[in-house]
């Protein structure tokens, strides 16, 4: 192919098997993160030959049960598989990739990292400047005051040391806790974590409602400070939550007392 | 995903059991009972040694455990909720509702539902300990049976500490015998003063109790600094205060940390048997007998049919005329099916004719109308001829009756029974709706044959998915006599049927009734 031509790919396509494999190989830190998945061990301890991986490829094809011996393996697998998307799962009691012959009682999960994943789909009811998976500067925003809150709460309140904060690729972040005792936790602690974090309840109408009660619980109250650091310039300069009657009808409708709201109507 | 990790890393836990580590045995005199206090709640960590008792005791001993965790399972299926979920009053209710169903039926271990009744409490505290152990051998093997009875020993376990005082409670935290002592830290004043205003903030009760109120009683409120891990439920509802990994927790919410506690115990103390388990050669075939029998009671209920329904109770004159209406207003929904399908089909297989004749006759259709109803289908708007009708059904029905060769009256069918009998296959329609219909097919039917709303529909799904078939037939019941918690059991066809007259017609005619 001319290299015109090859631009001109490029500039429709920016992933293609073809550049994929180049990143792969030239680009992509495998040697790194295979030490940040072994936690220091060599590439060759259980901890990583016993991790799943799932890879998905061209056209959608999601391949899950995958694991390598060692990050030679694994760098040789990334090449040659060239997928568009990897997954870190758990490390099991064995090699995921011969799971088929084992019983559950010799194939079970050991550890996994606590991790997080906020979208910014979830905020689409409360900012007006973008929607689905674009962002910009102005809602931005709230995912810094998501992370700063939620980080806060896993160092100060549940006491994690090892956090990390990354850009998902699409429209989010991802938060990977990878203390031992985040890493032992059970499903069921799991989800009463989450549930401690989370304030919001109710579905995809507009009638979500948020119910607090003074006084407010310790990190609540410290959610909100880190949220006042702020709040002024997002809500009314960039969100412009008031600027027309539309958006003060959505406000008032969040409302919960009658009395101020037909004073206000 | 549960991690199967025996690592506890978690900052107080070694191994559960770590007093018993020269003996799994005791002595009763050398456990620490505060004999100034009231009731104690075993651990059951230690099983006892150099104790005989009879075969029958054994078995009695079993049956009425297995009651109570059975009456538990069933409340809160009823309620639809559990100790650890429920709301204040709903918990009241719980509660109020077991000592309901279980007034009368225990004696060994009365003491553990209604704790102001104790025997001779070392005996007391004997049965307590060899009835949990008996279940335990019974449900070690396999991996459903156990998480069964071990959910259901921590509701049981949260039901006896909740009704303790709060000095009861503290008492318990200082047991000797148990390792809880490594689960928590009483937090100095010192501490407490540091944090007293968000303390305070932390145990705000959805807007409920007066913060001025819990101001004054902080005073004197003891706090437990605890690994956030050991109180999930308190994590889950933000009702703590959380620093540094640990959870503030105050000593009325001292039940979080001891469940979990008492948890991780016997989840290890099971899994440790079951693999005990694999090891036993031979068993006493009659303690083999006994197990099955748990093992299937576990299942089925422990209420025998014939308490379930007194044949006598009904008084009513039925004829064959009146069973269209009655079907609607009265059975049951398995039994109104096969009417239906009588009606419709003019015809049923074997297996439907025996469940629906008996039932009939249950409910006081004499075998004349019985004849009549049968001839009048079968006959004259169905397609046999009346020889083949004399051939091949008189003898059956009259035989059914009692009139004919040994004439054994026979007993109507239980749930029990109609639900582990053979499944009806194609053109059958005989068996439980909730077991034998597939999801679909039943929500379908209730929705348009039945014409029930989707509420309840669901509801009945619900409890069908969790095998809870005759709750799923109760919420029919309560659904078709427009009433709600109507609190008995169903376990037999005729039973439901005696019940709904008794609603419909005001039972005067059964209080003279004998009594059951």
């Amino acid at each position: 192919m001319a290299n015109e031509e090859r631009q001109q790919e490029n500039i429709q396509a920016p992933v293609t098997p073809w550049n994929l494999a180049i990143y792969y190989r030239r680009i992509f830190p495998s040697h790194v993160y295979c030490k940040w998945l072994a936690y220091g061990e060599p590439a060759a301890c259980p901890q990583f030959s016993q991790r799943e991986f799932s890879f998905t490829l061209e056209n959608d094809v999601y391949r899950r049960y995958l694991s390598f011996t060692n990050h030679i393996e694994f760098e040789k697998e990334l090449i040659k598989m060239c997928p568009e998307k990897i997954d870190i799962g758990a490390v099991y009691s064995a090699k995921p990739k011969d799971h088929k012959m084992l019983s559950t009682a010799q194939f079970y999960p050991i550890e996994r990292e606590l991790v997080f994943d906020i979208d910014m789909t979830d905020y689409d009811d409360v900012r007006f400047c973008c929607r689905g998976a674009d962002i910009c500067s102005k809602c931005w925003t709230l995912m810094r005051f998501a992370m700063q809150i939620i980080d806060r709460v896993l160092y100060e309140d549940f006491g994690f040391e090892h956090r990390l904060w990354i850009y998902s690729g699409r429209r989010g972040v991802h938060c990977w806790v990878c203390d031992q005792t985040a890493r032992e936790l059970q499903s069921s602690i799991r989800q009463a974590i989450v549930e401690h974090i989370s304030v919001i309840v109710g579905g995809k109408d507009s009638t979500k409602r948020v119910s607090l009660y003074t006084p407010l619980h310790p990190s609540l109250q410290k959610a909100r400070e880190i949220i006042l650091t702020e709040f002024d310039g997002y809500a009314c300069l960039e969100q412009d939550f008031l600027g027309d009657d539309q958006r003060i009808e959505r406000f008032l409708r969040l409302v919960p007392d009658d009395n101020i709201l037909f004073s206000y109507s | 995903m549960e991690y199967r990790s025996t690592r506890f890393s978690l900052h107080s836990s070694a191994s559960p059991s770590i007093k018993n580590s020269n003996s799994n045995s005791t002595n009763f005199s050398s456990l620490s009972l505060n004999s100034t206090s009231g009731p104690y709640i075993p651990y059951y960590d230690a099983y006892p040694e150099d104790l005989t008792i009879s075969l029958e005791l054994f078995q009695t001993l079993a049956i009425e455990r297995l009651k109570i965790l059975k009456t538990i399972e069933q409340v809160l299926a009823r309620l639809n909720t559990t100790l650890s979920t429920a709301p204040t009053n709903k918990k009241d209710e719980i509660e109020k509702l077991l000592r309901k169903e279980l007034k009368d039926k225990l004696n060994h271990l009365k003491f553990i539902i209604f704790p102001t009744f104790t025997g001779t409490s070392s005996n007391d505290l004997q049965n307590d300990i060899i009835s949990h152990y008996i279940l335990r051998l019974a449900f070690c093997p396999s991996e459903e049976e156990r998480r069964w009875f071990i959910t259901h020993e921590l509701e049981l376990f949260r039901y006896r500490f909740q009704v303790l005082t709060k000095s009861e409670q503290l008492a318990y935290l200082n047991d000797s015998t148990s390792n809880i002592k490594q689960f928590y830290e009483l937090v100095s004043d010192e501490e407490k003063r540091q944090y007293k205003d968000s303390l305070i903030a932390s145990i705000q009760i959805k807007g409920l109790a007066n913060p001025s109120t819990i101001a004054k009683s902080f005073e004197t409120t003891s706090y437990f600094r605890v690994r956030f891990q050991h109180v999930p439920d308190l994590i889950r509802k933000r009702s703590c205060f959380l620093a540094r990994g640990y959870a503030y927790v105050s000593d009325n919410d001292i039940i979080s940390f001891v469940l979990q506690h008492f948890r991780m115990n016997i989840s290890y103390q099971m899994t440790c048997s079951s693999k005990k388990y694999e090891f036993i050669q031979q068993m006493d075939t009659r303690i083999e007998s006994i197990l099955k029998m748990l093992r299937k009671k576990r299942i089925h209920g422990t209420q025998t049919a014939m308490v379930a329904f007194n044949e006598n109770e009904q008084t009513e004159t039925i004829t064959f005329e009146m069973l269209n209406g009655l079907s609607k207003r009265s059975f049951p929904l398995c039994m109104r099916y096969l009417h239906d399908q009588m009606i419709q089909q003019h015809h049923l297989k074997h297996l439907g004719r025996l469940q629906y004749r008996l039932f009939l006759k249950g409910i006081g259709l004499s075998l004349d109308e019985c004849m009549k109803f049968f001839r009048h289908e079968f006959v004259t708007n169905g397609q046999m001829n009346p020889a083949q009708f004399e051939r091949e059904h008189v003898y059956n029905i009259r035989h059914a009756y009692g009139q004919e060769g040994k004439h054994t009256s026979y007993t109507p069918y239980s749930c029990m029974k109609i639900i582990q009998d053979p499944p009806p296959g194609v053109n059958e329609h005989h068996g439980c709706p909730y077991r034998h219909w597939d999801i679909p097919t039943l929500k379908q039917r209730l929705t348009t044959t039945y014409d029930m709303n989707e509420e309840t529909v669901n509801d009945i799904i619900d409890k069908t998915k969790q095998h809870h078939y005759q709750i799923a037939c109760q919420i029919y019941f309560e659904y078709q006599h427009k009433v709600k918690n109507y609190g008995v059991g169903i376990n037999h066809p005729n039973q439901y049927f005696n019940e709904s007259r008794k609603l419909l017609t005001g039972a005067t005619t059964n209080q003279n009734a004998s009594q059951m």
